[in-house]
């Protein structure tokens, strides 16, 4: 697609290009732009400007979250596809769609014995959601069989059945949906998924269907989680059949309760415990088990502590050391007094940002959100590149993560993760700029963390010795 | 029978629609403008489906129902008349095509997600306050505290970037 333009200055025709699609040309340039037209280079390359903004328009009104989202509009594209597009852009497409609508109608209605099924819809999104490869936004409606799908350990969908039922995608998930006949049938293709299954009509439990199990579900709060040919699942509330997909053994899941399904066999259930108050992550000597993302630095004359250090990972281009995900278990319990500690160094001192992902007992998202930020507001300059540091962070410092820089982070209103949720997930990132953040310890205390009240006695020890010094110098004839 | 005909319209019609929308666009230079003088066109396009052969090139017959409603737009509105001189241009309409058979929408529209991607968190940022907020140079330079022309020409060259990223995508991919 490469244009072969034979007339240079290409950059100079881009310019006025732009300029005339801005609609902020001068009269001087729209001469120009009159005397280019008939050019075969320059209409090609107006062709190709004004589809890369059509694009852009829809591509940026389906991503953005700092614009209001109103009803969208889903279209069958061809057979099999389906995409979603914003309702601004492209009313007169569902203005014409429900001119053929009205045609189509009476053919589904004529062709048509079974209830038509109902739709399930998109009422949250966070991060990268798809179908089909395409973003999609609140309001949309999925078919049958639709692939919902969440990527990136900080996405996040919330999908509704039309009688309340909610399931929701945290992390790297997808799900497909079927309802039609009262018969609700959620397949997990992967990842981890929680529902608020509303009270199902009898004899028709909603049936969750992954790699190695079925659940049927009759009314209750769940979780499940889908790895590989493992599945777990943790009952939250009410009561739970699962099902081997190998021999179709079964058993029941209550309250407070997981089993776990792998290779196609069922293991026994076991209670479900709160995760602990304090918690703590040493990564000096090795890097942690099942460590996410982060590039171990191990000790050396130099530097006699081993270290971890943000990674470049080439899909999301950013910098970043991930923690392990204990969705299910959870690595803390968050309380009003719960403090997050680290070590940091960064080899060029400027903005990072800490991100807490944190579920309630209900493996749900507390304040509708399961992202919670944290950005230590301080002057870098004064911090010397490479000298470590610790840092302690009250939990009620965070505040939800918005997309990037649309509101300053001290300008957000602050909606910590509230006292009893569970934090399953953190991250220390520099996004796309490489600061050569380092990280050598990370520790969670109820209360500032006595490692800190130590070193604050001594720098009041100091002080007070200094001013002893200066009280006996005083008097020193 | 006719049913299906007028489906297959429509459907051609959702395929077609980024260009068809960015053929109105460029005539216009107007987002809103364009978005009203489309709605027009889709109604036009479902209204007279009948009278489109299928098999036949479908694009020039969208385009030339654009054409037609984007003069008529015009007469309507007093604009400038030069928009229409441009829009009569013979060689416009071989241009659309051009861009059209080089990828499809799907394959523009994935290649210029994952250019995005590799945009400054900034750019990124104003791309999302130009194109989804459709705030202005001002409004926008006043949010990001830069000057106006300072934002304009950072779109710019983030826009030239983006295209070129756009053509190496989909040359690679060819």
């Amino acid at each position: 697609m490469t244009l072969p333009l034979k007339h240079p200055p290409r950059d100079q025709w881009e310019s006025l290009v732009l300029s005339y699609l801005d609609g902020s040309l001068s009269d001087a340039d729209f001469s120009r732009v009159e005397a280019l037209v008939n050019e075969e280079d320059f209409q090609r390359l107006l062709a190709e400007y004004a589809i890369d903004y059509a694009v852009l328009h829809e591509t940026c009104g389906h991503s953005s979250l700092i614009v209001p989202v109103t009803d969208r509009v889903m279209l069958a594209a061809s057979a099999g596809t389906h995409r979603w597009v914003t309702s601004r852009t492209w009313m007169g497409l569902a203005a014409a769609l429900m001119i053929a609508a009205s045609v189509a109608l009476t053919a589904v209605i004529l062709n048509s014995g079974h209830d038509s099924p109902e739709p399930v819809s998109v009422v949250q999104v966070i991060g990268n959601v798809t179908v089909d490869d395409f973003a999609i936004d609140v309001g949309a409606h999925l078919n049958e069989r639709t692939v919902v799908r969440t990527r990136g350990l900080t996405s996040f969908a919330r999908l509704a059945f039309k009688d309340g039922t909610e399931l929701r995608l945290n992390g790297d998930a997808a799900v497909a949906c079927q309802h039609s006949n009262g018969q609700k049938v959620v397949k997990i293709l992967s990842g981890q998924v929680s529902a608020s299954v509303a009270r199902q009509p009898l004899g028709q439990p909603l049936i969750i269907q992954t790699a190695s199990a079925s659940m049927e579900v009759l009314g209750t709060d769940l979780a499940v989680a889908a790895l590989d040919n493992k599945t777990r699942l943790n009952v939250a509330t009410g009561s739970v059949t699962m099902h081997s997909q190998n021999d179709g053994e079964e058993l029941t899941v209550n309250r407070g309760q997981f089993a776990v399904a792998a290779d196609g066999v069922l293991l026994a259930v076991n209670q479900l415990h709160h995760a602990p108050h304090e918690w703590k992550v040493d990564v000096s000597q090795r890097l942690p088990k099942d460590w996410e993302r982060g590039e171990y630095v191990p000790p050396s004359p130099a530097a006699p502590r081993g270290a971890i250090r943000a990674e470049y990972d080439s899909n999301d281009r950013y910098y970043t050391i991930i923690a392990p995900s204990a969705w299910s278990d959870g690595h803390f319990r968050i309380e009003e007094d719960t403090y997050l500690n680290f070590r940091i160094k960064m080899d060029r001192p400027e903005w990072y940002q800490v991100i807490l992902c944190v579920r309630d007992d209900m493996f749900s998202a507390p304040n509708g959100h399961p992202y919670h930020e944290y950005q230590e507001a301080i002057d870098f300059n004064q911090i010397s590149p490479g000298e470590w540091r610790t840092v302690s962070v009250p939990l009620s410092a965070f505040r939800l993560t918005q997309r990037e820089s649309v509101e300053p982070f001290l300008e957000r209103p602050v909606i910590a993760p509230p006292p009893g949720s569970t934090a399953f997930l953190f991250l220390f990132s520099t996004q796309t700029e490489d600061r050569g953040l380092e990280i050598e310890k990370i520790w969670v205390t109820r209360g500032r963390p006595a490692e800190e009240s130590k070193a604050s006695a001594a720098v009041a020890t100091r002080k007070a010795s200094a001013h002893m010094a200066l009280e006996v110098a005083r008097h020193i004839p | 029978m006719m049913v299906s005909h007028r489906q297959e319209v429509l459907r051609l019609l959702i395929e077609h629609r980024t260009s068809l929308f960015a053929f109105i666009f460029a005539a216009t230079r107007n987002i809103e403008v364009a978005e009203e003088v489309f709605q027009e066109v889709s109604l036009a396009v479902c209204e007279h489906a009948d009278s489109f052969q299928i098999g036949t090139n479908f694009t020039a017959w969208a385009r030339e129902v654009a054409r037609r409603r984007i003069a008529a737009h015009y007469r309507l509105h007093k604009r400038d008349q030069q928009l229409l001189a441009f829009v009569e241009s013979p060689g416009l309409e071989a241009a659309f095509a051009a861009a059209e058979a080089a990828c499809t929408a799907q394959e523009r529209t994935v290649a210029l997600h994952d250019c995005l991607g590799r945009l400054s968190p900034f750019v990124r940022r104003l791309f999302e306050l130009r194109y989804a907020a459709r705030l202005g140079l001002q409004e926008i330079a006043a949010r990001v505290g830069r000057q106006p022309e300072s934002v304009r020409k950072a779109i710019y060259r983030s826009r030239i970037v983006l295209r070129t990223c756009i053509e190496a995508h989909v040359a690679e991919d060819a």
